[in-house]
């Protein structure tokens, strides 16, 4: 299997007509954890989004390939499909969407059989206590009512439930209290030796162990 | 079972009869001899089309300007008598009964069931067990026909003639509907589901249902509506008078599926007795344009209404929907919960009034109205009207009107949800527990109903 993954180049991109990536480039491999650092408005979150393939923003130039795939040419689900996976830096609440249906949903939609139910809750109900949320969470409306910290978590789970072939990690860390950091510790060390490759966006250079990281690289005015 | 098709019809060639279009005097008399009804019924008949010929078209709710009146059969019978055994019922009227579940669903879910087909009642059942302990549930026609004192005690009591112009019309060409008696102190623990098809083109269906629920009795009354696609116009026009006695209950629910060529203008009201209760759930997909809203008479001192309401407006359609709440004893209370979504250029309008008598002392009535907009092109209105005149009263009103925000798609749509999905899932979020009101066969109908209809529209 070819060792690259993800292959960034020359990446422009624009929202409401304000240029945002200035041609971003990158090459990632699989389990590889590129971590990236830069100051607020430097446009960590819109290159995240934009490799998400959120439709608010317009890419105008370069290419991104995942796989040898061409990813600017598929809709967002289309690329979650094939294994990018966005945690959001700010997850949206929505009104009486269940964490158990949008778990099902989600789960369903990447082309995942659930032959029992019964079972299928069960286990969302342990990836809940794993990333530290009551079980009974799997009833609640998904991120009404939760902590910063709280909806945080749940897309840790999320990222746990779908493994992807990407992870892309928007300021996991912002609200999230010591445990919740250690949390993200685990699962990346976790999912990084099963191949899954991560890109973390972190304000905070002790995140992740030292060992862990690949390499670490900055982005300034829309370029890394 | 056969995929149900919203769009599909069966022929009209072997009718039983089909009136030319238009309504005149004429056809007012014909269609009283021709159901041999007694001649009080003829006069209220001849009345009323009087009174519809004096009043004007409602100009204040939703656009009935393009509604041709003189393009529709004001009555259409499909068939000479209604069958009483499933197995005489024509195999193409079956296949669609088949499909919606009736009477497959009668066997277990249901204490009975009947089946309109254009203006004419075709299929009818009621558990023995209920009519042996005296519950009718019948047809307007043979309401009329077996139980004459009881139609004419009650005839008009809720609903009269002169109420609006739509009302007038419905009591001048009346057919079909339902007729519903359960008797003092029975309980009807299982729905009686009626199903009203509007089945020919430029068709006029109007139904007239009586349900009357004596002292300490309870009911459940579940309707379901559907039409074929055609490009030309229908109307329906119902007229609904309930008659909930001392302690009794009624729930009373509308799935409203017609196709989007039908004009859907109704009147529906109870009278509820001391310490009784009426419940409607009222819940419109379907129709171009639709004016309802189902009222309730709290004339018993703590008697109790509710409404739960669900409207959907699509692409070329107008949902005019609310609840009427008349306090008209002391400690009555009320509820209105409706729940709007608007998409695709469609309107939703919540109209509602809630009326609290000089004498209704301690009266409590809340009103909950939510209104989702898909997109820029919907429109959402709430029209409340509040009138108290007494000092002892607490009214609450809450409205909140909500738009999907791009994020809530995105978000979804990063789990690998499409675009139409994630819209079904934030559709599904915020109707939430209303869905759990509806009877089961119908919030299954209703959930498969979002899905098609947010679904199919988005590109």
């Amino acid at each position: 299997m070819n060792k690259q993954l993800l292959r960034i180049d020359k990446l422009e991109a624009e929202v409401a007509g304000k240029r945002v990536l200035n041609g971003v480039s990158m090459e990632i491999d699989r389990g590889e954890v590129v971590v990236l650092i830069g100051v607020n408005g430097s446009g960590k979150s819109s290159f995240a989004r934009v490799l998400a393939g959120s439709n608010q923003y317009e890419v105008v130039g370069g290419e991104v390939e995942l796989e040898g795939k061409n990813l600017l040419k598929m809709k967002m689900d289309e690329r979650a499909k094939v294994g990018i996976f966005l945690a959001y830096q700010n997850p949206v609440a929505l009104p009486g969407v269940k964490v158990f249906i949008l778990c099902k949903t989600a789960h369903e939609a990447q082309g995942n059989r659930i032959e029992s139910v019964v079972e299928f809750k069960k286990k969302i109900e342990d990836l809940l206590v794993r990333v530290g949320l009551p079980r009974e969470y799997v009833g609640r409306e998904v991120n009404e009512g939760f902590s910063g910290g709280e909806k945080k978590r749940l897309e840790l789970l999320q990222l746990l439930l779908l493994q992807p072939k990407l992870a892309i990690l928007d300021e996991i860390d912002s609200g999230m209290d010591v445990q919740g950091r250690q949390k993200v510790r685990e699962i990346v060390s976790e999912m990084q030796s099963k191949g899954t490759a991560f890109l973390v966006i972190t304000h905070y250079d002790d995140l992740l162990e030292k060992d862990q990281i690949t390499r670490t690289q900055t982005m300034k005015h829309g370029r890394v | 079972m056969d995929e149900y098709k919203l769009g599909s019809s069966t022929t009209t060639d072997e009718y039983a009869y089909i009136a030319k279009k238009g309504l005149t005097k004429r056809l007012v008399g014909e269609l009283s001899a021709s159901k041999n009804e007694p001649e009080w019924m003829r006069e209220e008949r001849l009345k009323a089309l009087t009174i519809y010929e004096s009043l004007t078209t409602p100009e204040w709710g939703a656009d009935l300007s393009e509604l041709k009146w003189d393009e529709i059969h004001y009555y259409l019978k499909s068939v000479e008598r209604p069958y009483q055994d499933w197995k005489e019922v024509p195999s193409d009227v079956k296949r669609v009964f088949d499909a919606i579940g009736v009477p497959e669903a009668e066997r277990e879910h249901l204490s009975g069931v009947t089946g309109q087909y254009d203006s004419e009642k075709i299929y009818g059942s009621l558990k023995k067990s209920l009519s042996t302990k005296g519950v009718v549930f019948l047809s307007m026609d043979e309401g009329l026909r077996e139980y004459p004192e009881i139609v004419k005690k009650y005839w008009g009591s809720v609903v009269p003639a002169g109420d609006n112009k739509l009302a007038a019309l419905n009591t001048a060409v009346w057919s079909g509907g339902s007729f519903v008696y359960v008797p003092r102190g029975v309980e009807v623990k299982l729905p009686l589901q009626a199903y009203f098809r509007i089945n020919a083109e430029n068709a006029g269906q109007f139904e007239r249902t009586m349900i009357v629920v004596e002292e300490g009795a309870s009911v459940n009354y579940v309707e379901g509506c559907s039409a074929p696609a055609y490009s030309s116009a229908s109307l329906h026009s119902a007229v609904v008078e309930v008659i909930v006695k001392k302690g009794a209950k009624c729930r009373y629910t509308t799935v409203q599926n017609w196709y989007k060529n039908v004009y859907n203008l109704v009147t529906k009201r109870a009278e509820v007795g001391e310490k009784g209760r009426m419940e409607w759930v009222d819940c419109n997909i379907g129709s171009c344009v639709t004016m309802k809203y189902p009222a309730c008479l709290l004339k018993g001192e703590g008697s109790s209404g509710s409404m739960l309401s669900i409207a959907v407006a699509g692409s070329e359609q107008q949902q005019d929907t609310g609840a009427k709440m008349y306090h008209l004893a002391p400690n009555t209370s009320s509820e209105i919960i409706s729940k709007s979504i608007s998409k695709n250029g469609g309107r939703a309008s919540y109209r509602g009034l809630v009326m609290i008598s000089p004498n209704a002392a301690g009266a409590k009535s809340k009103v909950v109205c939510d209104a989702l907009i898909l997109d820029p092109e919907s429109r959402s209105d709430t029209y409340p009207t509040n009138r108290v005149m007494t000092n002892d009263a607490q009214l609450e009103h809450e409205a909140y009107a909500s738009k999907v925000s791009e994020e809530e798609t995105e978000y979804l749509m990063s789990r690998g949800m499409t675009e139409g999905e994630a819209q079904t899932m934030i559709v599904r979020g915020f109707l939430g527990e209303v869905i759990d009101e509806l009877p089961m066969e119908y919030a299954v109908e209703l959930n498969r109903l979002v899905k098609l209809e947010m679904e199919g529209s988005v590109g």
